[in-house]
């Protein structure tokens, strides 16, 4: 196989998404848990992204770190950073973080207006 | 051995540290788990279960090939790439360079589902006597086109075949690819569909073989001197 290292082969050119200012709320049950998780540590962040994946297409990545190589918007809400990748801000802006406390399927929940639809779990969308 | 071009196929390149986490997770197999010189095939699927291609994906350790089929190409490639998002692939079309070629009816010595690349020549033996050779155009390998021996192997081997039993307006249950189904791998997109499929036994088709004297109204996908293919 030629695989085209040595030629001019460019990649293909890829979708790139508008960078929007994401706007987000986070619902009290939210704040609260959070506000468990990280104690009075505020240096960590809450990373919300996007990845392919789930029965719909898209997938909810939530995690919590201190630093990031990804490229994100930081937004600062009730003193919790809250990081966005610049690469899935348009499938973003305008959800809330909420979260909900049952034995079964509770957790934290991301309530989209981008969706157009998600799976059953509520991981996924599209 | 029989060697024929894989007529309209395209040869990509995926680079990347998450190229197999996620083709994995927008296709019907497991390719997670995909080893260096190893291969296997799998569907591309939209979130409704349909086919948007069927692949073959090598793992060649630099990077990872990927093969479909030419007509399919630009929907995979408007459905893959926005979902790329934050993660790290990268897709190169190499297709002038190489000829994807089939062989078939003949056992060459390599395990089944394995691949390896030796002067400008790549082999993915894809079962215990098919599989395809991808040569750099520069080598000028010689080969036949895609002709009616080929299809009268696949009825014999019911292998089934882009345009004729693999259609995208189908889901992958619905063009004999049953076993390009993997049924615990967790999610990915079309799963929840096909799941709903599999517990209730609703359209789930199978791919047969049928001697021509017995088809009577049945529609053949691939017809044959003798038999054919038929998806009942």
């Amino acid at each position: 196989m030629d695989c085209g290292t040595c030629e001019t082969s460019a990649p293909l050119e890829l979708h790139v998404p508008e960078v929007v200012n994401v706007d987000l709320s986070i619902s009290d049950s939210a704040v609260k848990m959070l506000g468990e998780a990280f104690g009075d540590d505020r240096s960590m962040g809450l990373l919300v992204g996007v990845l392919s994946g789930g029965c719909s297409g898209y997938m909810y990545d939530l995690q919590i770190v201190e630093t990031t190589d990804l490229d994100c918007q930081e937004i600062d809400i009730d003193g919790f950073r809250i990081l966005i990748p610049r690469s899935s801000s348009h499938l973003l802006n305008g959800i809330q973080i909420d979260y909900e406390d049952r034995l079964m399927g509770g957790g934290f929940k991301i309530n989209n207006p981008n969706a157009e639809s998600s799976c059953g779990c509520g991981e996924s969308f599209s | 051995m029989p060697k024929v071009a894989f007529a309209n196929s395209y040869l990509t390149i995926w680079r990347g540290n998450d190229c197999l986490r996620f083709l994995d997770s927008l296709s019907s197999n497991n390719v997670i788990e995909l080893q260096n010189g190893c291969l296997t095939q799998t569907a591309i699927l939209s979130k409704h279960a349909k086919i948007i291609d069927f692949v073959t994906v090598l793992n060649l350790g630099e990077f990872i090939a990927v093969i479909g089929f030419q007509p399919n190409f630009a929907s995979m490639i408007e459905y893959v790439t926005p979902k790329i998002l934050q993660s790290s692939v990268e897709i190169m079309d190499i297709s002038d360079l190489n000829d994807v070629i089939i062989y078939y009816d003949e056992n060459i010595k390599m395990e089944i589902g394995s691949c390896e690349s030796n002067e400008g020549i790549t082999l993915a033996k894809i079962s215990e006597s098919y599989g395809l050779c991808i040569a750099a155009k520069k080598l000028n390998v010689s080969f036949d086109t895609m002709a009616d021996d080929f299809d009268e192997w696949r009825i014999r081997n019911k292998i089934p075949w882009y345009g004729s039993e693999i259609k995208t307006s189908s889901t992958p249950y619905g063009c004999g690819l049953n076993e390009f189904v993997h049924d615990d791998k967790g999610c990915f997109a079309g799963q929840e569909i096909l799941t709903r499929m599999r517990t209730r036994e609703r359209g789930i088709k199978k791919l047969m073989i049928m001697d021509n004297s017995d088809i009577t109204t049945q529609k053949t996908t691939t017809s044959g001197n003798t038999s054919s293919l038929i998806i009942i």
